[in-house]
């Protein structure tokens, strides 16, 4: 795979978190490199870091030193509103707990980022309806989230975090909150989505969920224990 | 530069639109929360909207009172019918009749002046019918039909010669002319009152009631029959000037006149009154502005509850919140997007507030004056103001929990359960 850019290039990265009393260190120096149409899961123990390198490879916070370049732009070091809109551009976010607004529809929750992007709203219905029908659900784009199931809620999330285009969608424990049978129904669509040219990063401790990725890394007390890939059962 | 703009309002609109579903999904405790505006906007407008009926009446009134470019010279200075406390009247001499042509001889800004004499408190009869005994019986020069824009619907007004021959005729207020007659022609027919017979030579025209009093009891006799009848009294001058330009010089004339028929020494105080219509209008407002300023009071202690109740609902939303906040930052919102949502939030709150205590106010003030008969216009600079002052509360008090959203780490609030 010669001509695959780098799509995350974490390089030396350490986190601190200042306690007061005590200094706790999240990640110690790890290095990570990922690459376009790259289906990488992230593993490791509670406490192994997984957290927080998740937490920064989002852009949500901004490590204690280090460098970290997404989609080639260096993010490390940016300012809050700066996070924001790298956020909004680069990272699809799906979250354990499906993070839909209550009270809007599953339409209105798709358009969210592209109200944050400034999109007009003719452009966000079109692209959010687009959103909705790829992951399956272009009947239920009315619905609120309380007349839904679970898995439609993740799908809608899942649309959510596929209609700004990012350059990766990350994924935090997607099917801790379903039953197997519409979790792996949500991994099918995981693995649609890959197919498609995306560039997934899934946060996990369940194994099973673990080997629909191709690259495993494992943590552990804030360094890379491992980083493997799978090997595909033929 | 066009495009960035109407995104700008898209986003605006995008907030409001949220607002307004945060409070449909929270009907009670917005309408809870609102109590306090409603209170605070509807005190506000009803008091404004009231005074401004009562003070159009007044204004009505006023024109109405005296004819046109017309006003009054008297002994004392009028308390414009409102009045709070014990009067200390300091004891004037009596204005006499014979002032008139003084006046009219000094004064080129004058026209003509009319002397008219009062006596309140009097019954009229006729046969076994009586009228009751708030009637007044004005003696009256030939001036005082038009000085007090009074006209006769029947017959006719009292003449120089009434006057010079002292005769017994009378023009009836229209009270008595209801009350006495009942419909029949008075003319030629005869009343009684304090024991004088007087002829019926016209009826004035119907003027209506003020304040729940009626405005048609006057009586008009000659001058000289009334000084004849109760005595030399201290009299009333109606001085018209002769038009509208005329009509402040024409008072001042009248002011130099009367100090020197008073024989005043530069520096001392006038010993006469002088009413003019506008003089009841401006005591009407200065006695009314206490009430203004209670209602301002009302307000805005009301406002200032209403606003605290605002910031803690805001509050509360922003806790309640915590997790949609933290997702809103997950997809991009910014800091200034969090807390221009909230600060919207607040004000469409306090704004919907103002809203309904103006369609309250107002309510309540139409209520009122249909009451009184008074018209109800609305008030515009109250309206306005109200909006300005929701607006104000809303931004205000909705700031800190705003700010305090605003401040969120993503982090934290996507963790909060």
């Amino acid at each position: 795979m010669p001509d695959r850019k780098s799509i995350i290039d974490i390089q030396d990265m350490r986190k601190v978190y200042d306690l007061g009393t005590i200094q706790v260190e999240a990640l110690r120096g790890v290095n990570v490199n990922i690459l376009e149409n790259d289906y990488v899961a992230i593993m490791g123990p509670s406490g192994s870091g997984k957290s927080t390198l998740m937490n920064l490879i989002g852009c949500l916070d901004t490590p204690t030193s280090g460098e970290y370049i997404l989609a080639g732009e260096r993010v490390a070091h940016l300012t809050d509103r700066q996070l924001a809109e790298i956020r909004n551009r680069r990272i699809g976010f799906v979250f354990q707990t499906f993070n839909l607004l209550p009270r809007a529809s599953a339409l209105q929750n798709v358009e969210l980022p592209l109200v944050y992007a400034g999109e007009s709203p003719s452009e966000r219905r079109r692209r959010s309806k687009e959103a909705l029908e790829a992951v399956g659900l272009g009947d239920r784009m009315k619905h609120k989230p309380n007349e839904m199931s679970g898995g439609q809620r993740q799908r809608v999330a899942i649309a959510r975090a596929l209609v700004t285009n990012p350059s990766i969608i990350l994924a935090d424990e997607p099917t801790g909150n379903l039953d197997s049978k519409t979790g792996d129904e949500i991994m099918q669509l995981f693995e649609k989505i890959y197919a498609n040219g995306n560039t997934i990063i899934l946060v996990t401790h369940e194994e099973d969920i673990a080997r629909h990725a191709r690259r495993i890394i494992r943590l552990r007390d804030g360094l890379v224990e491992s980083d493997q890939i799978v090997s595909r059962a033929a | 530069m066009i495009q960035k703009f109407i995104r700008e309002l898209g986003a605006y609109w995008e907030s409001f639109r949220m607002a307004i579903e945060a409070m449909r999904a929270h009907k009670m405790r917005a309408f809870l929360t609102l109590v306090g505006v409603v209170i605070g906007v509807s005190t506000i407008i009803s008091m404004m909207t009231v005074l401004g009926g009562i003070k159009y009446k007044i204004d009505d009134a006023m024109l109405n009172s005296l004819g046109a470019n017309v006003f009054q010279v008297q002994r004392y200075d009028s308390d414009g019918g409102i009045s709070f406390g014990p009067r200390r009247r300091k004891w004037r001499p009596k204005i006499e009749a014979s002032y008139a042509q003084e006046i009219k001889e000094r004064c080129p800004a004058v026209r003509a002046v009319g002397v008219e004499s009062w006596s309140f408190g009097r019954r009229l009869t006729r046969g076994g019918l009586e009228t009751n005994a708030d009637h007044s019986i004005a003696g009256g020069s030939v001036e005082f039909g038009p000085n007090n824009s009074r006209y006769t619907i029947m017959g006719r007004p009292i003449t120089q010669q009434d006057i010079s021959s002292a005769r017994r005729v009378i023009v009836l207020g229209y009270d008595a002319y209801k009350s006495l007659y009942a419909g029949a022609d008075p003319i030629g027919t005869f009343v009684r009152a304090d024991g004088q017979k007087f002829e019926v030579v016209g009826v004035f025209e119907e003027r209506g009631e003020m304040f729940g009093e009626s405005q048609d009891q006057e009586n008009w006799i000659p001058l000289s029959t009334f000084e004849r009848i109760y005595g030399d009294k201290s009299v009333n001058l109606t001085v018209q000037a002769w038009d509208p330009t005329a009509y402040r010089k024409a008072q001042s004339q009248v002011v130099e006149a009367m100090r020197i028929v008073r024989g005043l020494k530069p520096g001392e105080d006038n010993n006469f009154g002088m009413w003019t219509p506008d003089l009841m209008q401006r005591q009407f407002t200065e006695q009314t502005s206490w009430i203004g300023v209670a209602a301002f009071g009302i307000c805005g202690i009301s406002l200032l509850v209403a606003g605290i109740g605002i910031m803690n609902i805001m509050l509360v939303s922003v806790t309640e919140r915590t997790r949609e906040i933290g997702v809103r930052k997950a997809l991009g919102g910014t800091k200034g997007s969090i807390l221009r949502q909230f600060l919207i939030e607040a004000t469409t709150l306090s704004l919907v507030g103002g809203a309904i205590g103006i369609a309250l106010g107002y309510g309540v003030a139409i209520f009122i004056n249909k009451n009184f008969n008074f018209p109800a216009p609305v008030p515009v600079w109250a309206v306005f103001l109200a909006t300005i002052f929701c607006t104000f509360v809303g931004v205000g008090f909705g700031m800190w929990p705003a700010v305090k959203a605003a401040r969120l780490d993503p982090i934290e609030a996507l963790r909060y359960e």
